[in-house]
């Protein structure tokens, strides 16, 4: 492969598709059986999700513990293997793909991990992380060497760290030795697996200041996987909420945070802790605790801590549907 | 014993005329200095650090990684391994009494007893081969002599008090039966069993989901309400903090910065720290405009326990700092209304 | 106790000035097992010129003697100098110890990959080495050297295969959690192929437990190769080893027990060493130990 250097990247117009289209994606665990000779129970990690990504913008996916969303990532990004679903690179379906042939296209998903200090490897040099892929891809040594040295300056590392190892950096340098790793092979996509949750408060507006940069520069896209609805605010130009393996709401991010219209994604929104003392009236508190996604309950998943859940909501199983403007919700009600 | 019920009293108006500074003192650490001897030098995880904690209030006390709010907490139970760790000096006052004088069995009369802690991963805090009711049985028996029967009441009472559905069939549950959010809510009872004085709580909430966070922090609001304990509650979370703290300590690097009440702290922040950290958070503004630019930065990192600074801590990444700052260590200075901060600047009214 | 800063800080300085000195008050067994084990095995080594005579020369007239200036460890049954046998008899244990310990541990780590990465192998080796370890070690030793005629080579080898299964079911584990470390995961991301995943990723981060698991075989076919010899199933009788002088020792221990005595005394002293070594080893390169001044 030729060393590329970056190209402009201007959002997408008209028929172009998507830079990434999810299709009914699914991924499920087979679990043990429950009784010898019985049914095999499945954890549905994820259960039929889609969305779409355009070129050089960002997609916020935020839920709490048990929703999927780290799953779905990885499961994008083959990573995991999906058991059902299409995934759609720039129109091509690369879901069933043989890993052979998978491979070139690995270059252009590239992903950032959470935890700072087991995402490197502790015996390798800072420099020779951020070239593995290079040398990966069959880029000469020089090039290596030299595109490695841009990729520490971009990233606001200094140069003579390469030679150093993990352990010698702090939480934040790690992150961007992630960073400077996933930028390596010039990736259409990055998917960004919680990155800043780890990091002190003051960090996180260092790297997420660097993701922001690096997508007016580069013209990449994000693929923000968080639990942090702030941070994923900030930097989403689009949110996707997931409950237990589907998503339940999906918007523009200024129309999802200032209408939400699920009722989970209301009681998320309101059960975050702002740095506003006196706010405390008007909080949506559920009752329960999140169900485990071996056995998620019958109709719609959120009936059981949900505050309008009636009847029909335990029976049917609501379909995503739009209610203007791209905003999609998935309840029985329209409050 | 039973619980004297009470009714949910709107904390601000009983206690409102008093401003939490004048009520009793009951856990003053005063010029607290921690060291930990490692073999790359001697790390000052606390250098000098001085608060206290009120009757019935709810201190804050916040800070990033290094800071040395959770070696403060551990010291005030004396929990700290002693190798490594060293005392260096100060004193911490539980109602006049040094608490670093003590005997270890005097301590052990008190952890559980009169101060309790809750940690921040429940799943290790609570020994996964007793039931629930054996954890919070055992601590009622050995501070308050209960018996068997008696104590296992008490069990059931406390997992009813922390809203956790049918007390009696959860007390014979095994930790690894509950989720995570009743877990910390079964710590809690425990904590509070034996009707403890103080409570630090180290972190409660942030190895939870949002929505559990919500039920924690509004049940630990009702407990402090209704039993009238003070708690200590350390954490990074700014959010959580104005949510439940009425004061707030701000630490950087083992050294105290800024001291106020909750309100004062937010809407004017003295310190240049405290005001880095409160620009620097992304917001979830009700209803405005998101802005995708950058988030104001602190520059650079900070710095290591193991040199001994001479000025402020802050210093070299603060964007008001003069000479005389990196030279000089500034002495807490006094702004009125409880608010206090450490800062060569304020005084110059910057 | 109250230990003042300054008090800290001066240690830490004598521990810079002197390093030395620091090393061996924080890691003493270390210390102690290393030095021990380096005396013995320069005593072995150097053998050919430390023993005063050779250790297979008989001498009618000289049987059975006591310690004296001539023989400092006496002489046995055919009038070997014991102590020119002694130390010879080193080299032997030695050689089967480190052969033992370098043929289980490649041997095991190729095994243990193989099961670690692939469900199907991981079924049948994890039988089969269930299977080996219910065998008592010494037996499965025995009935393997039956097989083949004794020498240096088989003995290390029937010695190896009892060790197998320690070494693979450990690197077994290692794998298995390193798999699931995201650094692993990331190295699939860039496209990483799998055989450098293993050789770049999983290997070298298997290395330290594994160096401390060598030490500990290292000792345990230091015995076991007494045993052997002292059951008469090891080492041939032609090449002295502290094990077969202890079994021509049980005749006579009436009239010489240091024949018995003395190469006892070396073999325990000897896998005292490396035992020390390895938990020294282990302590060292363990990160979470607390480290103490």
């Amino acid at each position: 492969m030729q060393p590329t250097t970056s190209k402009e990247r201007t959002p997408d117009q008209g028929d172009a598709p998507p830079l990434l289209d999810v299709r009914n994606l699914k991924k499920y665990y087979g679990a043990s059986r429950a009784t010898p000779g019985g049914a095999r129970r499945y954890v549905r990690a994820v259960d039929g999700v889609s969305f779409t990504l355009e070129r050089a913008s960002t997609l916020g996916i935020v839920g709490e513990s048990g929703c999927g969303k780290s799953t779905a990532a990885k499961t994008i990004m083959r990573l995991i293997e999906p058991s059902g679903g299409q995934v759609l690179l720039d129109g091509v379906d690369i879901t069933a793909m043989s890993r052979r042939r998978f491979r070139p296209y690995r270059q252009q998903l590239q992903i950032v991990f959470q935890d700072p200090y087991a995402s490197l490897n502790p015996r390798m040099t800072a420099g020779a992380i951020v070239a593995e892929p290079l040398a990966n891809y069959g880029w000469s040594r020089a090039d290596r060497e030299a595109r490695a040295a841009e990729l520490f300056d971009r990233v606001g590392l200094r140069r003579d760290a390469m030679r150093k190892y993990p352990h010698e950096f702090s939480g934040g340098q790690r992150q961007r030795i992630g960073i400077a790793r996933a930028l390596a092979l010039d990736p259409k996509l990055i998917v960004c697996d919680e990155p800043v949750s780890a990091l002190d408060v003051s960090i996180q507006a260092q790297v997420v200041n660097l993701l922001i940069d690096l997508q007016q520069e580069l013209g990449i896209a994000y693929l923000f996987v968080a639990h942090d609805l702030a941070v994923v605010r900030h930097i989403s130009d689009r949110v996707a909420v997931m409950y237990l393996g589907r998503v339940v709401e999906s918007a523009d991010a200024d129309r999802l945070f200032a209408d939400p219209r699920h009722p989970y994604t209301r009681a998320l929104l309101s059960a975050v802790p702002r740095p506003e003392p006196g706010r405390r009236n008007g909080r949506i508190v559920l009752k329960g605790d999140v169900p485990s996604p071996m056995s998620p309950p019958s109709g719609c998943r959120f009936h059981t801590r949900c505050p309008h859940a009636v009847d029909r909501c335990t029976r049917e199983e609501p379909e995503l549907r739009d209610v203007g403007a791209g905003h999609e919700v998935a309840c029985h009600f329209d409050p | 014993m039973t619980l004297e019920a009470k009714a949910p009293v709107d904390r601000e108006r009983a206690l409102g005329a008093q401003l939490p500074a004048d009520r009793e003192k009951v856990l003053e650490i005063d010029d607290l200095r921690v060291c930990f001897a490692t073999p790359d030098g001697i790390v000052r995880a606390v250098d000098g650090v001085s608060y206290s904690l009120h009757a019935g209030e709810t201190l804050g006390v916040v800070g990033e990684s290094g800071c040395g709010k959770s070696v403060t907490a551990m010291s005030v139970l004396r929990l700290l391994a002693s190798p490594p760790a060293v005392v260096a000096g100060g004193a911490i006052r539980y109602r006049g009494t040094d608490l670093l004088g003590l005997s270890e069995e005097r301590m052990r009369s008190i952890r559980g007893n009169e101060i309790s802690m809750i940690f921040q991963d429940p799943m290790t805090s609570l020994n996964p081969v007793l039931t629930i009711g054996e954890q919070i049985g055992e601590a009622v028996r050995l501070h308050q002599g209960l018996g068997r029967r008696a104590a296992r009441e008490r069990a059931v009472e406390m997992l009813a008090l922390v809203n956790i559905p049918d007390p009696r069939r959860r007390a014979d549950e095994y930790p690894h039966q509950f989720s995570g959010g009743m877990r910390q809510r079964a710590m809690i009872g425990l904590a509070l069993a034996c009707h403890p004085k103080v409570l630090i709580a180290d972190e409660p909430t942030t190895a939870l989901d949002v929505t559990i966070q919500a039920q924690i922090l509004e049940l630990l609001r009702k407990l402090e309400a209704e039993t009238g304990t003070a708690i200590m509650m350390i954490t990074h979370d700014l959010g959580v903090v104005a949510e439940t703290c009425e004061r707030v300590v701000v630490l950087y690097a083992g050294r105290k910065v800024e001291d106020a009440p909750a309100r004062r702290l937010f809407a004017a922040a003295a310190h240049p720290y405290t005001r880095g950290l409160l620009a620097s958070m992304p917001r979830l503004a009700d209803g405005a405009a998101r802005s995708h630019g950058r988030l104001t930065e602190i520059p650079g990192m900070v710095p290591s326990l193991k040199e001994p600074v001479p000025g402020c801590s802050f210093a070299p990444r603060c964007p008001v700092a003069r000479p005389r700052c990196t030279r000089e260590r500034p002495p807490l200075v006094a702004l009125g209304d409880g608010h206090s901060v450490a800062c060569w600047e304020t005084e110059r009214g910057a | 106790m109250e230990v003042t800063v300054d008090r800290l800080a001066a240690r830490l300085d004598a521990a810079r000035r002197r390093p030395w000195r620091a090393f061996v008050r924080r890691h003493p067994l270390l210390a102690v097992g290393g030095l021990l084990l380096v005396v013995v095995a320069m005593a072995s080594l150097a053998a050919p010129w430390l023993a005063p005579y050779d250790p297979t020369e008989m001498n009618a007239l000289q049987r059975l003697k006591p310690p004296s200036a001539q023989h400092w460890f006496g002489t046995d049954a055919l009038g070997r100098d014991v102590f020119s046998r002694t130390l010879w008899g080193g080299r032997v244990s030695l050689t089967v110890g480190i052969g033992v310990a370098l043929l289980a541990t490649s041997i095991g780590v190729v095994i243990g990959l193989l099961s670690g990465f692939n469900r199907w192998a991981d079924a049948i080796v994890m039988r089969v080495m269930d299977g080996m370890m219910a065998i008592p070690g010494i037996l499965l030793a025995v009935a393997l050297m039956t097989l083949t005629r004794a020498s240096i080579g088989t003995v290390v080898l029937a010695i190896t295969v009892p060790e197998i299964p320690r070494v693979v079911r450990l690197v077994r584990s290692l794998v298995l959690s390193i798999r699931e470390q995201p650094y692993v995961q990331a190295a699939e991301a860039i496209g990483t192929r799998f055989h450098a995943i293993l050789l770049r990723h999983v290997l070298p981060n298997t290395v330290t437990p594994l160096i401390v698991q060598a030490t500990f075989i290292c000792a345990s076919a230091v015995i076991f190769e007494a045993y052997l010899s002292f059951l008469g199933a090891g080492t041939p009788p032609e090449i002295p080893s502290w094990g077969n002088m202890m079994a021509e020792g049980r005749a006579v221990v009436q009239l010489a027990f240091g024949i018995i005595l003395f190469p006892g005394l070396f073999l325990g002293l000897t896998v005292l060493s490396i035992n020390l070594l390895g938990d020294g080893l282990r302590d060292l390169l363990d990160p979470r130990v607390a480290r103490r001044l």
